[in-house]
């Protein structure tokens, strides 16, 4: 079975504390159903949760669509960003689990990265590092939102072209988010055919595209 | 299966979370004033179900108040938002998979009765909205909890109580309900346990069922939910017991009391809190636990099939199919739009085209897939297979390929090189007549189109096939670009692949005619996309796109295998007299596998190929 692997990167830094992280939660939440309402991301879907704050980690390993369990999501009351310890967790789980093609098995979709933001990289040098290595690296796509009047765009754009904005990070902006995550997945599952990177939907009034 | 029965954070107490609620929007109703948005709220008030700090309280929808007149909509509006957020906080499933809210089922979230009766009787289609008010008097009843409940009395799966106990108490109702109507579906049996329910106040344990699909068994093996919860709470994991669960009515799962094992096949999809009675020992008092369970729809009941914009430029039938005798063959064709496609209604990006040059008894076959990432793939794969298909015809058809093969065997040692590049010549120019075909389409497209085009948008594959009775057998000869793939079938168990499939590391990746380096004139391409062989005797050639050999050929090992070709002949043997048997055929279901599906099948004529 070809899977589609989506890897969610979420800032959890104590800066999310209360209502952001909060909404958070109920996004992922909602990304899950209403990605679970699509025939085809429920055949092919893997989800893998990693979240960072003063470290990174796998708060979800890679798994179907159909067993996932949406974790529990909790932030410290404060501390540093470490986006760039997260990046390179991020590649060091493509590496290990999206699959190849081989003579007797068919290999994985390409993976796609969404990665969450309110701030900016606390750890500088390894986030610049982290970022080429994300570059070269085969992902259908790789999606950077800047979170709140706090995040950084100038850090995120060495990472990918695909930068979005999100004024407030109340439930509703969130909620908007988090159902174009599905749609750009979704459209991820059908479109992958040419060497190129896909064609992302266009995104909701919550969220602006930063050029 | 590490992950399963996972702890989740405390939970507060929603029956004081609903009581502020309520005498806030009342208060404000009162001032005349209404929220007038708080459906766009909805959001973060369900967030509030499970704070880690108390930021957020329901006097912040006081200080959004605004005022409004007495018979001014929003108030109105706050009631029905209300109202629907309530009942899907008490119920804990979610708008994506709304069931029918029951009174009865909630009587352990410690909210009166007649307040969960009220939630109840909004669902009904013609109930008129009830002032905040009424509501901050149902709630001013006692809790809905029956601590003197009789122990043989189940305290779940109550019918519907009657209609005139769920009015909208004007007044503080009496008492609860009675609970003593059964339901009268079969259930499974009441422990014989006091039912001595916990209000949930302070930390409600919860727990994370496994997730099940509609129509596959499901199973908690006896004692494991027990255990995880006797986990939670340093209980004696032997001794704790789930005296109680409670399923959805008709939801194919059913919990055995006596071992504390769920088993049955789900019926309908679900993402609910379950409430669930716990004992760690058999003398404990019982205590109210909630477990999330989620059943994910059946996946092929998603699929929907929508009909394609009448509009669009280049459009296309989404199903076709074709049968020809041509001279020493027998052709069954189909192709039909994939799922995936009918899903988002759009158009069948595969192709075929078939022809015969009748003078020199040359057969044409043509299949072509354009890609899902390109918008206008599917007049790409027309133009390949239409212009391939004219000029091969027109080409062969003539005096000098009459006898070709005959006088010197394209395999024949002692002619190496001159025959073999003559044919191979002859489909690369072919492809590459397709490539211009569409690049001058790109550049001055025959329909109008919204935006300029350019020649990626028609992104395709190709693979030519050409066939001809010679005196030492049937010849095949095959140029292939992109995925998909042709082969030989014979007996007895033998097959021959035709083409090799163009991939990448990842599934998915693969190249077109559209790119020029896929045509490069290099020979180590011309090389490995060119094939040919002969046979003196054949069962059938097939020239499919990936739609068919992603299904049934899962790896390139498999390609490879005879065993595969035949397995797959066994099914197609039934189906393939006809075309419109075949187009029906390959709507067959695999998971994953929703392409568009093409596939053309070469016999020998007059009937004898079947068997």
């Amino acid at each position: 079975m070809r899977r589609l692997p989506v890897y969610l990167v979420l800032d959890t830094s104590g800066s999310m504390k209360g209502e952001p992280i909060q909404s958070l939660k109920v996004g992922v939440q909602s990304l899950v159903s209403s990605l679970r309402q699509d025939p085809h991301a429920l055949e092919s879907v893997y989800i893998s949760i990693i979240t960072f704050d003063n470290e990174a980690r796998i708060l979800s390993p890679l798994e179907s669509l159909e067993t996932f369990q949406t974790p529990s999501i909790d932030c410290p009351q404060s501390g540093a960003t470490m986006t760039g310890a997260a990046l390179e967790l991020l590649c060091q789980c493509m590496d290990r689990e999206v699959r190849k093609n081989t003579e007797t098995d068919k290999g994985d979709w390409r993976p796609l990265a969404f990665l969450m933001t309110d701030g900016s990289p606390s750890d500088t040098a390894l986030y610049n590092a982290m970022a080429e290595e994300v570059r070269r690296r085969p992902f259908a796509s790789v999606i950077a939102c800047a979170a709140g009047i706090k995040a950084k765009h100038e850090p995120l754009k060495k990472l990918t072209e695909n930068i979005f904005n999100l004024e407030t990070m109340d439930g509703h902006s969130f909620a908007g988010l988090f159902q174009w995550v599905s749609s750009t997945v979704s459209s991820g599952n059908r479109s992958m055919g040419a060497s190129s990177s896909i064609t992302l939907p266009p995104p909701p009034p919550e969220i602006q595209v930063v050029i | 299966m590490s992950n399963i029965l996972q702890e989740k954070s405390p939970t507060p107490s929603l029956p004081d979370f609903i009581r502020s609620l309520v005498r806030e929007l009342d208060a404000m109703h009162r001032e005349g004033k209404a929220h007038g948005a708080i459906k766009v709220e909805v959001n973060t008030v369900n967030t509030w179900l499970n704070p880690t700090d108390a930021a957020f309280a329901p006097p912040r929808f006081r200080s959004a108040a605004i005022p409004v007149t007495s018979d001014e909509p929003g108030i109105t509006e706050d009631v029905v938002a209300f109202m629907g957020c309530a009942r899907f906080w008490v119920s804990g499933s979610s708008s994506l998979d709304h069931h029918a809210f029951r009174a009865t089922n909630y009587r352990h979230e410690g909210l009166p009765m007649p307040f969960l009766e009220l939630l109840e009787k909004t669902e009904e289609v013609d109930f008129q909205p009830p002032a905040m008010s009424d509501f901050l008097k149902a709630l001013d009843d006692e809790p809905a909890e029956l601590p003197e409940e009789p122990a043989a009395q189940p305290a779940f799966e109550l019918a519907p109580p009657p209609a005139e106990t769920t009015q909208p108490a004007p007044e503080p109702a009496p008492s609860p309900v009675p609970a003593t109507q059964l339901d009268p579906e079969p259930i499974p049996p009441p422990a014989p346990v006091p039912q001595q329910a916990i209000a949930p106040e302070g930390i409600l344990i919860s727990i994370a069922l496994p997730n099940g699909t509609v129509g596959k068994p499901y199973e908690i093996e006896p004692g494991r939910i027990a255990r995880s919860i006797a986990a939670q709470r340093n209980d004696d994991p032997e001794r704790a017991k789930i005296v109680h669960l409670q399923l959805p009515d008709d939801c194919g799962l059913y919990f055995d009391s006596a071992t504390g094992a769920v088993s049955g096949v789900p019926s309908r999809s679900l993402e609910q809190q379950l409430h669930l009675n716990y004992i760690s020992s058999s003398s404990a008092p019982s205590i109210s636990c909630k477990a999330s369970l989620f059943i994910n729809p059946d996946p092929a009941s998603l699929w929907k099939d929508l009909d394609t914009n009448p509009d669009a430029p280049y459009q296309k039938e989404s199903l076709d199919h074709k049968e020809y005798t041509l001279g020493h063959f027998r052709v069954v064709a189909a192709s039909r739009r994939g799922r995936s496609h009918a899903n988002r209604g759009d158009f069948r990006d595969d192709d075929f085209a078939i022809g015969h040059a009748d003078s020199t008894g040359w057969l044409v076959v043509v299949v072509a897939d354009g890609a899902g990432s390109a918008k206008y793939s599917r007049q790409g794969s027309r133009i390949a297979s239409q212009v391939a298909r004219d000029w091969l015809v027109s080409t062969l058809d003539s005096p000098e390929y009459a006898n070709w093969g005959d006088s010197h065997s394209a395999d024949h040692p002692s002619q190496p090189a001159k025959p073999k590049r003559a044919i191979r010549d002859l489909l690369y120019d072919a492809a590459r007549l397709s490539h211009y075909k569409i690049r001058e389409e790109a550049e001055n497209p025959r329909e109008t189109l919204p935006e300029p085009s350019v020649i990626r948008n028609y992104d395709t594959t190709l693979i030519l096939l050409l066939m001809k009775k010679m005196e030492a057998g049937y010849f095949a000869a095959t140029f292939s670009v992109g995925d998909g793939g042709a082969g030989f079938i014979l007996e007895p168990e033998k097959a021959i692949p035709l083409t090799h499939a163009d991939g990448g590391e990842h599934a998915g990746q693969t190249t077109f005619i559209t790119i020029a380096s896929s045509l490069s004139d290099k020979e180590e391409n011309l090389v490995s996309r060119f094939h040919q062989s002969i046979e003196p005797d054949f069962t059938a050639v097939l020239a499919m796109t990936d739609g068919i050999t992603d299904p049934k050929f899962p790896s390139d090992a498999s390609f490879a295998d005879p065993k595969c070709w035949h397995s797959l002949w066994d099914e197609l043997k039934p189906v393939v007299g006809e075309s419109a048997a075949l187009l029906e055929w390959m709507n067959f279901f695999s998971p994953g596998n929703h392409d568009d599906r093409t596939l053309v099948a070469v016999m020998p004529a007059k009937g004898r190929a079947t068997e």
